[in-house]
């Protein structure tokens, strides 16, 4: 009796060590935004809705490429500081809009198939982007220049992520 | 003199001045017109994320649309794209498949007309896919005839 008592415990124990183990495996409680279910996925979706979530973050990148032209011209001091405020909120708002929209999985456009292959890790580099945004942002309120310049670098990671992320221009 | 007197010469010289616009004038003045454009559809889809349904701002914005939807036919004149050597987006297809273009703009006119009438409903669900629906006309006609930016 006190051996089965002993390895009835021992089994259970061993039950419990795994149940814990995969708990922990399954992240429950450690959901992040970019491990969330994605919000629509392209086989829901008709070709036009697709379309127009495309035509939406298009227009965002391109509303993000107007605004980071103007605030470079603004840290050069070849463009009056009046906007910086108007277009570090642009940037931002452009930026956290541009992680909904790719949120959703549709692919098309100039994404490259890394977007939606490793879905989780570019939404990462896209919410960061939001974060280092909206610190800017916060830095462009108070209407310094040079506290924007200096964040400018890590809010603006244009490059990397296409180089990584966008496909080339279409002939 | 009477005042009718100055219609005919007014309406002369009205015609002349469009007569002689150059194509530089014709795309500055097409540029701006899309930028407009552009600005409207950034309205409308700002106030439809933002749960503005029934605002003022998504009306005017869709009334705007629909506007630059009936303008659009008279953007296009002959000898106002890449040949004429001033910078456009408008690619050569405009004018060397003006059938498919055409139809493209007729898409869009379409579509914007639709947007107007689904805005004044209210109804948020339509507005939602309206709005997708509309990027989508865009798209296809850009996919097609406008170069690419960047």
């Amino acid at each position: 009796m006190t051996k089965l008592r002993v390895r009835g415990s021992g089994a259970l124990a061993i039950f419990a060590g795994f149940a814990a183990f995969a708990w922990h495996q399954a992240g429950i409680g450690e959901v992040t935004p970019s491990a969330s279910a994605p919000a629509a996925s392209a086989a829901a979706l008709s070709k036009e809705e697709a379309d127009g979530i495309i035509f939406e973050r298009q227009q965002l990148m391109l509303q993000i490429d107007r605004d980071a032209k103007t605030l470079g011209m603004i840290a050069a001091g070849t463009a009056p500081p009046m906007k910086l405020a108007e277009t570090t909120r642009s940037i931002v708002t452009a930026a956290k809009d541009s992680v909904e929209a790719f949120r959703q999985v549709v692919p098309g456009g100039r994404s490259k198939p890394e977007v939606w292959s490793q879905h989780a890790e570019f939404l990462q580099s896209m919410e960061a982007f939001a974060r280092n945004a909206d610190a800017m942002a916060k830095a462009g309120e108070t209407g310094n220049v040079s506290a924007v310049t200096g964040l400018m670098v890590e809010a603006m990671p244009c490059r990397q992520c296409h180089e990584r992320y966008r496909g080339s221009k279409p002939s | 003199m009477r005042r009718s007197f100055w219609i005919v010469p007014i309406l002369l010289m009205t015609a002349a001045a469009a007569i002689a616009a150059t194509p530089a004038d014709t795309i500055r003045s097409r540029i701006a017109n899309y930028r407009a454009l552009g600005a409207a559809f950034k309205t409308t889809n700002d106030t439809v994320r933002a749960g503005g349904f029934r605002s003022p701002a998504l009306r005017q914005a869709a009334a705007r649309i629909s506007a630059a939807a009936r303008n659009q036919y008279a953007w296009y004149p002959a000898g106002s794209g890449p040949q004429s050597r001033v910078r456009t987006a408008a690619k050569a297809e405009i004018w060397t498949r003006a059938h498919e273009f055409r139809a493209a703009q007729d898409a869009f006119a379409r579509q914007a007309t639709a947007f107007e009438r689904i805005v004044a409903s209210g109804n948020e669900a339509a507005i939602r896919a309206g709005a997708r629906q509309l990027g989508a006309s865009c798209k296809g006609c850009h996919d097609s005839f406008r170069v690419a930016d960047d």
